[in-house]
């Protein structure tokens, strides 16, 4: 359990440099707008305790906010997908007991089930994060092209991510 | 008591939920009044010295663009000064004229930090409290308003960017002197809105637009942009008019920070009026 916290904090470390570092200066026009740090709280074991999911979905995203100035749209969504994720991963992930310690990656997962889990997750953390951004809803359709095209290559970046780092665990 | 304890055991995840939710709201809520943060402050000397540490290598792929950008700017300076150049020390200069009075000084400083695909950007400065610099100092490059300083930390300031929708500056057209009011729009890096033109005032496209002056921030005269496309609002009475900036705001990454010398005495006449327009 302990290396297991130091590794995500390795993660979490890393993937906030990914974001303030890369990501942030990545100019690739006002529809791609990816982040990748929500991958942290994705991979957190099945059987993490609720509540510790809700404060590190709240603290995490907070030090997001602090980075990358964003008052606490960050901190809103990454804990509202901290609360969400039991409801979508449950149905998703295989039902024996020796899964219940599992961590939900690419590799334990599948492909399918992966994309279908972050995927959701990634499609409301999106969703929010533009939408509390946005001042008033004047160009619809860019709000929607940003969410979707910047939803999608978030969830490009974290299979990435995760084919390079994750070792096969069960 | 019991109750209300067995209550919390089956509900506590929820509560927690709600109360972190509404947490960040209130943040959420607070930051959308940038002056208003009562409880957070979004920069302190950690977060500037990362972005200052990754700065360093971004920097890199811009140098020739940078050297490019302040030539040109070293170039026209040069070419202005009076002979009578007295430097104080090596971070301000002062003219020595009986003629003239000095009213804005320039600091040159360096963006850390800025984004500028939100619909209300932000933008870190490497210059703080100990460089002299406090909110309410305007920046600007060569040809474009960049934003203006609303938090400092010793050694960075946090500054409002022109991409914002909170932001705007007085602006007037060279050509016949209007005055309408500039703000971003919203969409491209390199594009705004002029507001506030009556339907009587005749604007042409390709019409310069500069700074007026009209305010205790920004001095007057600095290129702005072209008017680009100019549409008549029967509703409002108003003219809409869209302007091509000079400067693409993604290009930008040495900026100077503008104090205005008369600053205090301005503001302080402008209190003394009767308080007809609150």
């Amino acid at each position: 359990m302990t290396s297991n916290w130091g590794k995500n904090i390795v993660w979490f470390l890393g993937l906030l440099l990914f974001q303030v570092g890369v990501l942030a200066n990545l100019n690739a026009g006002s529809l791609f707008l990816p982040f990748a740090y929500p991958l942290l709280l994705l991979q957190l074991p099945k059987n993490m305790p609720r509540w510790v999911l809700l404060l590190i979905g709240f603290f995490a995203g907070s030090i997001i906010d602090v980075f990358i100035l964003s008052y606490g749209t960050h901190a809103f969504a990454f804990t509202l997908i901290a609360f969400i994720r039991p409801f979508v991963l449950d149905p998703i992930a295989p039902r024996d007991s020796a899964s219940e310690s599992m961590e939900p990656t690419i590799q334990n997962l599948g492909f399918q089930r992966f994309v279908t889990y972050g995927g959701i997750l990634i499609l409301i953390h999106h969703f929010f994060v533009f939408a509390i951004d946005e001042v008033d809803f004047s160009a619809p359709f860019h709000f929607i092209g940003r969410w979707l095209f910047s939803s999608a290559l978030s969830l490009i970046l974290m299979l990435t991510l995760q084919y390079i780092f994750n070792k096969k665990t069960t | 008591m019991n109750k209300l304890l067995k209550i919390f055991s089956r509900y506590y995840v929820l509560i927690l939920f709600v109360f972190l939710q509404a947490t960040a709201v209130v943040i959420i809520i607070q930051g959308k009044n940038y002056h208003r943060n009562l409880f957070i402050s979004t920069i302190n000397d950690l977060t500037g010295n990362t972005y200052s540490a990754l700065n360093n290598y971004r920097l890199y792929f811009k140098l020739k663009e940078d050297n490019l950008q302040l030539a040109a700017e070293n170039a026209r300076l040069k070419s202005i000064v009076p002979g009578s150049l007295v430097p104080i020390n090596d971070q301000y200069f002062m003219v020595n004229d009986s003629l003239y009075r000095q009213k804005f000084r320039y600091r040159q400083g360096k963006i850390v930090h800025q984004t500028t695909n939100r619909s209300d950007n932000f933008l870190v400065i490497d210059l703080g409290s100990k460089d002299g610099i406090h909110p309410d100092m305007g920046i600007v490059v060569d040809s474009a308003v960049i934003g203006l300083v609303i938090e400092v930390s010793e050694h960075y300031a946090k500054a409002l960017s022109f991409l914002n929708s909170k932001f705007q500056v007085s602006a007037r057209i060279k050509r016949n002197q209007a005055v309408g009011i500039l703000n971003w729009g919203g969409v491209a890096t390199n594009a705004a809105k002029l507001n506030d033109l009556p339907l009587t005032t005749k604007v042409f496209e390709g019409d310069t637009i500069f700074t007026s002056g009209f305010s205790a921030i920004f001095p007057q005269g600095i290129p702005l942009g072209v008017i680009s496309k100019v549409t008549e609002d029967q509703s409002s009475q108003l003219l809409d008019i869209e302007v091509r900036l000079f400067e693409d705001y993604n290009e930008i990454s040495h900026v100077q920070l503008i104090e205005h010398l008369d600053k205090e005495e301005l503001e302080k006449l402008m209190k003394n009026r009767p308080a007809d327009d609150e």
